[in-house]
């Protein structure tokens, strides 16, 4: 017998563990959720210049039909209205409304015509919806990411070295302006001096810039390693690396910062390395 | 003192007028003893040994009837006699030994000399620094012998002539044998060790057997097996990395091995935390012998330790130009996080493969990683020599975070997240505009084959004609493929839609979308297919 109670979804959704992709990661055994509401977002999406965004859904469900909601912010959080190359969308739209069948999917293509538009997009949905963002930037190439889910801390492989500089794009998830600080760390885990940063963010509003405007005045020639991204609230994001040669495009998924719980003798060792 | 039965005689010597003075009829019987060859001062236990008696009539008169007897309190195993004697043997004691009784009926000329030969197997010692000592033979004969201590070992009251002392070596040859009930274990599991062994000699003895745990496991249950448990059994390490059982020697003063096989049942902890990879517990065999096992005096059972957390990349490889890098992160904000990653070629095997990073040296199948907080790892496979292309695994202590990017000169980079495991999974596919998309597909079955389906579908979710296919992957094994080769049958122009993967065993799975122009190179993750409680309302 099944008995499904409303109240503990979220909850329980929040419990299991979070693979990078945003989905309950499935180990040996298959997982059991109750979704009350599905939420992913993709911190980097836009159109227009040549540029295009493919936001393609999937429903992993062979029973039941997925619908939602996908809806386009600007830079400053506001409804971003743009247009979309696919059939039956007429006009600049904000949000789009989708039904999917067990097993099939959804491309939206924005258009590449027009004058940039660049933003955020955020996918609601009743049940479990697979997203993935493809960008196509002409003569650069074509690069796809998962959608992302809230965190409120993650951690990114970041390099600027060989031409090729990775960027963030973080989009604010919280109710309210958030601040994401941004700390860069070496592969050993030592914190880069002066690599300390931190962005502003609006409701709803998303930055998206490379780790050398990030960490201004740092000179990160040649540099690799990690930043970790933090905040007091949600937030999803994005890594994305651009190069100086044809195809030197792609974006990288961040890892959502482990959920800690704080021993005594951790918190001791804490407050003496705060105290030094 | 003169003997009364000679009174005769001397009336007779005194009745026809001799001279010379009275003399009594008497043999200095002379016993030597020692072993064949002379002089062996060591030998094993259990091995045989000679010894030779002998019994010289060093006059002055003949000696009658000779008798030699001799405790042989080994092992008898055969005695050779000089000619003329007659020999009976008694049982003496418990177990093998003898008292061996000759005689040479009759006289024994002077100067001439009567031996017995014995041999003797010698009784497995229990302990060293035990000596085989053979001092209780004793030569007599009818004839009045003046002086008895040349007849007599020391062994045998009054008697003078030295032992034979002969230093045994104690030596086991132990059969030792561990299994466990697992190849493979993960965080808080339990093993179960059965180790066996078994006494075949020559020597008894007490014997401790160690059972030494993987650093961090520990001792949970220690059990003998009822039915051959002795009362003397004890065992000790509950708790601890090591388990210890001292199992008490058996009938060690008799001629004979401890041969009843025993056995000792160990249940081990694994602990919630550990550097994944191979471990090793050492099962060890001691006793109070003198000299060590003939053979194998230990057994080491290896077991695979998989830590909590896997990612996996079902597309990894290097050469011809084409070069991967593995970037590794770890999320935790205080603990490091250590693992190994592996790496498998296309039937699942392990491969081998070069990197250019300097901590890495030569090709590997494998690489042990720890992260510091808030840390990460770059690994970068060689681009040079021949293409090497498979699949890579991480097993780690703790979450870390996964990412590839490929590098194909000319076409560009192209990075993608690490993959869960999973039994079903739905990825978005296409094939326009010189695009097409690519799966890779590994299987994470640890043993035996698999089978993956795959169905092709539009994006309304119809499966398209054609659009079913089928991979059979070995364990391990991966496989990557273009649509358009997966589903030859279907009309694939200008397609856009989905493929569902699914199959009863786990596999990992990642796209791939590759075109006709520069930069267009992609991977995208696919979405596993999740097992959901239904809503009450659906």
């Amino acid at each position: 017998m099944l008995k499904i109670r409303r109240v503990l979804p979220l909850l329980l959704l929040l419990a299991l563990p979070v693979a990078p992709d945003g989905l309950a990661q499935d180990q040996d055994q298959p997982r059991l959720g109750v979704i009350e509401q599905f939420e992913r977002h993709f911190a980097q999406f836009g159109g227009g210049a040549g540029f295009s965004s493919d936001i393609v859904l999937t429903n992993p469900s062979n029973f039941f039909s997925a619908t939602g909601t996908i809806s386009f912010f600007d830079a400053n959080g506001q409804a971003l209205e743009i247009e979309l190359a696919d059939d039956g969308m007429e006009g600049p739209v904000s949000s789009v409304n989708f039904e999917i069948q067990p097993g099939g999917g959804l491309r939206l293509r924005t258009d590449s015509a027009g004058p940039l538009s660049l933003g955020s997009a955020s996918l609601s949905s009743g049940s479990i919806v697979g997203g993935v963002v493809r960008f196509r930037i002409p003569g650069v190439g074509i690069a796809g990411v998962p959608a992302a889910p809230s965190v409120e801390g993650a951690i990114a492989p970041v390099r600027q070295q060989d031409g090729i500089r990775t960027g963030l794009a973080i989009r604010n998830l919280s109710e309210g302006n958030l601040v994401v600080t941004l700390t860069l760390f070496t592969f050993e885990g030592v914190e880069v001096a002066g690599g300390i940063a931190a962005q502003a963010l609006q409701l709803n509003a998303r930055s998206a810039s490379f780790i050398d405007e990030i960490f201004d005045p740092l000179d990160l020639e040649g540099f690799e390693g990690v930043v970790v991204l933090e905040a007091e609230g949600p937030f999803a994001a994005t890594a994305l690396e651009l190069g100086d040669d044809t195809g030197e495009f792609t974006t990288l998924p961040v890892t959502p910062l482990e959920n800690v719980i704080l021993l005594e003798s951790q918190i001791k060792a804490l407050a003496n390395q705060i105290e030094k | 003192m003169i003997r009364k039965a000679y009174f005769p005689s001397i009336l007779l010597m005194l009745v026809l007028g001799w001279a010379a003075p009275l003399q009594a009829q008497e043999a200095d019987l002379v016993l030597t003893k020692d072993t064949i060859p002379p002089e062996i001062t060591s030998m094993l236990a259990g091995g045989l040994i000679q010894y030779r008696v002998e019994i010289t009539n060093n006059g002055p008169s003949p000696a009658t009837d000779v008798t030699l007897v001799d405790e042989v309190a080994q092992i008898f195993v055969s005695q050779n006699v000089s000619p003329g004697a007659s020999c009976t043997q008694m049982p003496l004691g418990v177990g093998f030994a003898r008292e061996v009784t000759c005689t040479w009926n009759g006289p024994t000329a002077v100067g001439e000399t009567r031996f017995v030969e014995f041999t003797a197997r010698a009784c497995g010692g229990s302990s060293c620094n035990s000596f085989l000592v053979a001092d209780a033979a004793r030569a007599s004969s009818a004839t009045f012998d003046p002086n008895n201590s040349n007849n007599r070992q020391t062994g045998v009251m009054g008697g003078m002539v030295p032992a034979v002392e002969t230093e045994i070596f104690t030596q086991s040859e132990w059969e030792l044998d561990v299994g466990a009930d697992t190849a493979s274990v993960r965080a808080n599991d339990q093993v179960t060790y059965t180790i066996t062994f078994d006494n075949l000699g020559p020597s008894s003895t007490e014997v401790t057997v160690t059972h030494a745990l993987p650093s961090g496991w520990t001792v949970n249950d220690i059990d003998l097996p009822g039915a051959i448990q002795d009362p003397g059994d004890v065992c000790m390490g509950i708790g601890t990395e090591t388990a210890i059982c001292t199992f008490p020697i058996q009938g060690p003063f008799i001629c004979a091995a401890f041969s009843s096989p025993d056995a000792m049942v160990v249940v081990a902890d694994v602990p919630p935390l550990f550097v994944p990879g191979q471990v090793r517990a050492v099962t060890s065999i001691e006793s109070s012998n003198c000299l060590e096992d003939l053979g194998e005096t230990e057994v080491n059972t290896l077991a695979t330790q998989l830590g909590p957390f896997d990612v996996h990349f079902a597309q990894f490889g290097g050469g011809e130009g084409f070069s991967s890098d593995i970037v590794l992160t770890n999320p935790a904000l205080f603990d490091s996080v250590s693992g190994v990653l592996s790496f498998f070629g296309p039937n699942g095997d392990p491969l081998e493969i070069d990197f250019v990073d300097d901590n890495v040296m030569g090709p590997v199948s494998s690489h042990e990683f720890t992260l510091p907080p808030q840390g990460g790892l770059r690994l970068r496979t060689q681009s040079d020599g021949p293409l090497a292309i498979g699949s890579a695994s991480v097993n780690a202590s703790n979450e870390v975070g996964g990412v590839i990017r490929f590098r194909i000169p000319g076409v560009g980079i192209a990075g993608v997240g690490s993959s869960p495991l999973v039994h079903g999974a739905i990825a978005p596919v296409r094939q326009q505009e010189g695009v097409r998309t690519g799966l890779a597909i590994r299987s994470l079955l640890a043993e035996g084959n698999s089978v993956v389906t795959l169905s092709l579908r539009g994006f309304d979710g119809v499966e398209v004609p054609g659009g079913v296919a089928a991979i059979a992957l070995q364990s391990n094994a991966r496989t990557s493929r273009f649509i358009d080769e997966l589903f030859q049958s279907a009309d694939l122009t200008d397609f856009e839609g989905v493929v569902v993967l699914e199959s009863g065993a786990p596999f990992t799975a990642t796209a791939l979308e590759l075109g006709d122009d520069p930069g267009e190179f992609t991977t995208l993750p696919v979405t596993p297919v999740v097992t959901m409680v239904v809503l009450k309302s659906k």
